[in-house]
């Protein structure tokens, strides 16, 4: 089924329908609500995909036990499942850090990044776009958390800054201040690896 | 970052906005097999999955009586073969209960005892008797 065939509306019907015993309306929800949910975990969590999926499911999980009280028009079922995601992994960090585990800060060693398996061009662009995007991922965790959450809410999930002010119950002037110094540290923390990103031959 | 500071180096904002683009090119899909757990979750989780069971209750009372009688009479064959039962078990009860004279000492009793003379009629002596088992005769005679 096509994604945007699904408003926000239908989301809280789809819940409700649910809540009733319809199977169909769980298939739906979680086709609409999981994918853009596992995204933003997996950017949350450094790239970390198995966690990410442990995460989203948990996410998910919630939304399906919080359904029968679920009431219509309180909260937009997708802003009520990203702020579920960005609690549960505001917990594992938190968790790590008590294992003394950091996530980010690190700059990214190319030589860790895997060998090809041979030289053709299609495995080489894939390993070009894994350690774009690990780049991104440790910049984008070395970033305040805070921070972090409103530039990947606003320029990878796509939110509009209401939108993201709801996820994180500030207003939005904060997370126009939020997305602003997110960026900025941002583009400083990519910019050792400009060539990476191949942005000079375009 | 100190690299990054140290070189002066940052993105502009439009480089930054491509590596953003790019990211969101490669979002990770689910896989099939968190799709089918999510789903497997939603389905244990589903708050009305017993809602016909529970709804049951809900039936008219005289309506499960119906449904409750049409299974029992189409365990017998149907309604018609369900009254005669009732009927004869019910005329098997008064005939027990009031013993009538008619049972007990009379026409039937008239009738039956020269059948039970017969029975002691030792066999085998020419004569050509109906013989019957003396159960059937206690029953018979009301004993």
């Amino acid at each position: 089924m096509p994604r945007d065939t699904v408003d926000d509306e239908d989301e809280a019907a789809l819940l409700a329908r649910y809540a009733l015993g319809d199977a169909g309306a769980a298939r739906l929800l979680t086709e609409r609500l999981l994918p853009p949910a596992l995204s933003f975990a997996c950017r949350m969590l450094a790239g970390d995909r198995a966690e990410a999926e442990d995460v989203a499911q948990e996410a998910m999980l919630r939304l399906w036990r919080a359904a029968p009280g679920w009431r219509e028009g309180e909260a937009k079922v997708s802003t009520w499942l990203y702020r579920v995601v960005a609690n549960l992994v505001t917990d594992r960090i938190r968790s790590r850090q008590r294992r003394n585990r950091h996530t980010g800060g690190a700059l990214l060693e190319l030589g860790d990044a895997p060998e090809a398996a041979d030289g053709s061009p299609g495995v080489e662009a894939r390993l070009i776009a894994a350690e774009r995007m690990a780049a991104l991922d440790l910049a984008l965790a070395a970033l305040p958390g805070r921070q972090r959450e409103a530039v990947v809410l606003r320029h990878l999930e796509g939110l509009s800054n209401p939108e993201i002010a709801a996820v994180m119950g500030v207003g939005v002037e904060a997370v126009e201040s939020l997305t602003a110094r997110g960026r900025k540290g941002l583009a400083r923390a990519l910019g050792p690896y400009r060539a990476l990103m191949g942005f000079e031959g375009e | 970052m100190g690299n990054a500071e140290l070189n002066g180096a940052t993105l502009t904002g439009p480089d930054l906005d491509r590596v953003f683009i790019r990211a969101r090119a490669g979002a990770p899909d689910p896989s099939d097999a968190l799709m089918e757990r999510v789903m497997r979750d939603a389905l244990a989780a589903m708050p009305a999955a017993l809602a016909p069971v529970a709804s049951q209750p809900a039936m008219g009372m005289r309506r499960s009586l119906r449904q409750l009688w049409s299974s029992f009479s189409a365990g017998f064959g149907g309604s018609g073969v369900v009254a005669s039962l009732g009927a004869v078990t019910a005329i098997a009860l008064f005939l027990g209960y009031t013993a009538p004279a008619g049972i007990a000492g009379g026409i039937l009793a008239e009738a039956l005892m020269p059948l039970a003379g017969m029975a002691d009629t030792p066999a085998g002596d020419g004569d050509d008797g109906i013989e019957i088992e003396p159960v059937a005769i206690y029953f018979l005679a009301g004993g």
